[in-house]
């Protein structure tokens, strides 16, 4: 669905918003309470690990959730995601919630890009090598799913 | 106060990925798409992110502990080879689904029924990789267990 450039330029200013909310929340989140916003810190915490990590993450996810009904309830249209077919979900989350317990995620190692961690850096191109992989397989086996 | 400042942080992130249209599954699609004219938006969003924290963190780098007390969470030990695996798998996994967990976060707000079931893999592929690193030998039943 690659959006045509003057598509693109109408939607610019709300992804860079967004994009800066999203760095802000990162960094308050460390400067506040010391996590690690990411799916290894947040939602791993949960399966267990340092005592009271769980209740923070726990308060994160439940402010994760309930945003978009803020939002909506503030008059922001509601705008449903193009999701992938259930297998492509089921498989795809698995080797995400392996890879996020390996310690690679794709806002945790942005946390540690700013830190100029290079382990940070590679982790990062690893993803987006991994994600072409995917996206190629996509492609080969026709596998749409996303509209 | 903690929780609070949790809570307030994960309604800002899911806040950000609404608004800016970053937790639809469709733009990594979009931005390796093969024919032509990659669409640059989540690319730009995240660019956006990184700038944004790396900005807020580098202001306050003074700061020795959370301003809420406790300690830094450290970035996840081990080497930039496991990490660079574990980022090959999550890219593949994000490729593949259309998902990264803290966007599924935001979907689940919006109540689509994929971001639940990418959540649930996500866990049970963290449940997956403990069995294997950590109890070797409950591999069979893990492995029996998901059927």
């Amino acid at each position: 669905m690659g959006m045509p450039v003057d598509m693109l330029q109408g939607t610019l200013g709300p992804v860079v918003l967004g994009g800066a909310m999203i760095g802000l929340a990162l960094a308050l989140l460390r400067i506040l309470t010391g996590r690690v916003m990411s799916a290894s810190g947040m939602i791993g915490s949960l399966l267990g690990g340092r005592e009271g990590l769980a209740a923070t993450s726990i308060a994160f996810i439940a402010g994760m959730f309930i945003s978009p009904s803020v939002l909506v309830a503030v008059g922001h249209a509601k705008q449903l995601p193009l999701e992938a077919g259930w297998p492509l979900l089921v498989v795809g989350g698995l080797l995400v919630g392996v890879g996020a317990r390996l310690g690679s995620s794709l806002l945790g190692s942005i946390h540690g890009v700013t830190q100029l961690s290079g382990k940070a850096l590679a982790t990062i191109l690893a993803i987006m090598a991994g994600a072409g992989v995917a996206g190629a397989l996509r492609q080969i086996l026709g596998a749409g799913g996303v509209a | 106060m903690i929780r609070l400042a949790a809570l307030f942080c994960g309604l800002l992130c899911g806040a950000g990925l609404i608004l800016s249209g970053l937790f639809q599954p469709g733009l990594l699609q979009d931005l390796l798409s093969p024919d032509g004219v990659g669409d640059m938006t989540l690319g730009l969003g995240l660019l956006s992110a990184v700038g944004v924290a790396a900005l807020v963190l580098v202001l306050t780098r003074g700061l020795s502990q959370p301003l809420l007390g406790g300690e830094n969470e450290r970035p996840a030990a081990g080497q930039t080879g496991k990490a660079v695996v574990g980022g090959v798998l999550f890219g593949l996994g994000w490729g593949l689904a259309g998902f990264f967990p803290l966007a599924a976060l935001a979907a689940l707000g919006l109540f689509a029924p994929g971001a639940a079931v990418f959540l649930a893999s996500v866990l049970g592929g963290m449940v997956l990789h403990d069995l294997f690193a950590n109890r070797g030998r409950f591999r069979i039943e893990g492995l029996r267990s998901r059927g």
